[in-house]
């Protein structure tokens, strides 16, 4: 696996204060909400962080799924590169830009699952079965990012521009091509 | 503990899954060339649990980078809904809070 940041190092400043401050803000204490948004306008770098994760998780899953198919690894590289234009636009702004990484990296690790439990190499009924709860595990995730965007998108529109209408429909086409495109490489 | 010593003769048994006796299998060449590739069988068996293992350890580790990024950003969502003056009741859709 290649080198990327540590994961017990990536962690929000002070996240129990983080949380504190969310309960409150929840049930609808004004300081609480205050104190929310100071702690979030004074931590710009965790988007940084979680950027650098991002893109870590990327690069492994990358290697991971084309191995050493030089080809399909390209493929990979400018198939998550139209998908970010596309989902992202060109005018972004810091939020929108992680949960657009987030939907990329969830999607790599659903085709990651499903490239691993399309495979005919089967060893025994706890391998499927693994199989299949990573598969089932890795699509909920994905189906939570992009709900989570879409929820961003909705409700928070400063700052956040879907690039173009019907950019999901388009995403989802793309996904197909490339189920097409690696289903040629392992044939 | 498949050879079994009786006198000067040694037998061979096989195990069977899921039960408490044993099957006899013989002994001499036939019985040793059994026990042979069961040995075989029984190493190909121990290698492959061990490669699905190593395999699942080593899927575990990238899921884990990905579940911790899912998190993070999760949590960074949701703290800027709230603080943006939205709320979710029990899970539900995310909703502006009512003006007191």
């Amino acid at each position: 696996m290649t080198n990327g940041p540590d994961l017990q190092a990536v962690q929000l400043p002070n996240e129990q204060e983080l949380r504190r401050l969310m309960a409150l803000a929840d049930a609808g204490d004004e300081e609480g909400l205050a104190g929310l948004r100071q702690l979030l306008d004074s931590h710009p770098e965790i988007y940084e962080q979680i950027g650098d994760l991002a893109a870590h998780a990327e690069r492994v899953l990358i290697a991971v799924i084309a191995g050493p198919n030089q080809l399909l690894r390209e493929s990979l590289v400018r198939k998550l590169g139209d998908m970010r234009t596309e989902l992202a636009g060109p005018a972004t702004n810091l939020l929108e830009r992680m949960a657009v990484e987030r939907v990329l990296a969830c999607w790599l690790q659903l085709q990651h699952a499903d490239t691993v439990a399309a495979n005919p190499e089967s060893n025994g009924l706890p391998t499927l079965n693994f199989r299949l709860k990573r598969q089932e595990n890795a699509n909920r995730r994905y189906l939570g990012a992009v709900k989570s965007l879409m929820d961003l998108r909705r409700l928070l529109p400063n700052g956040v521009a879907p690039s173009q209408q019907g950019a999901s429909l388009k995403v989802f086409a793309s996904c197909v091509e490339l189920d097409r495109v690696v289903a040629v490489q392992g044939t | 503990m498949p050879w079994i010593t009786r006198g000067k003769q040694q037998y061979y048994y096989r195990r069977i899954p899921g039960h408490a006796n044993k099957a006899y299998v013989g002994r001499g060449p036939a019985a040793e060339l059994a026990a042979q590739c069961d040995g075989a069988r029984r190493a190909e068996r121990l290698e492959t649990t061990r490669r699905s293992r190593a395999d699942h350890a080593r899927h575990r580790k990238l899921d884990l980078i990905v579940a911790k990024l899912d998190r993070l950003c999760n949590l960074m969502a949701q703290a800027n809904l709230l603080a943006a003056g939205y709320h979710r009741h029990d899970r539900g859709p995310w909703r502006r809070r009512r003006q007191r």
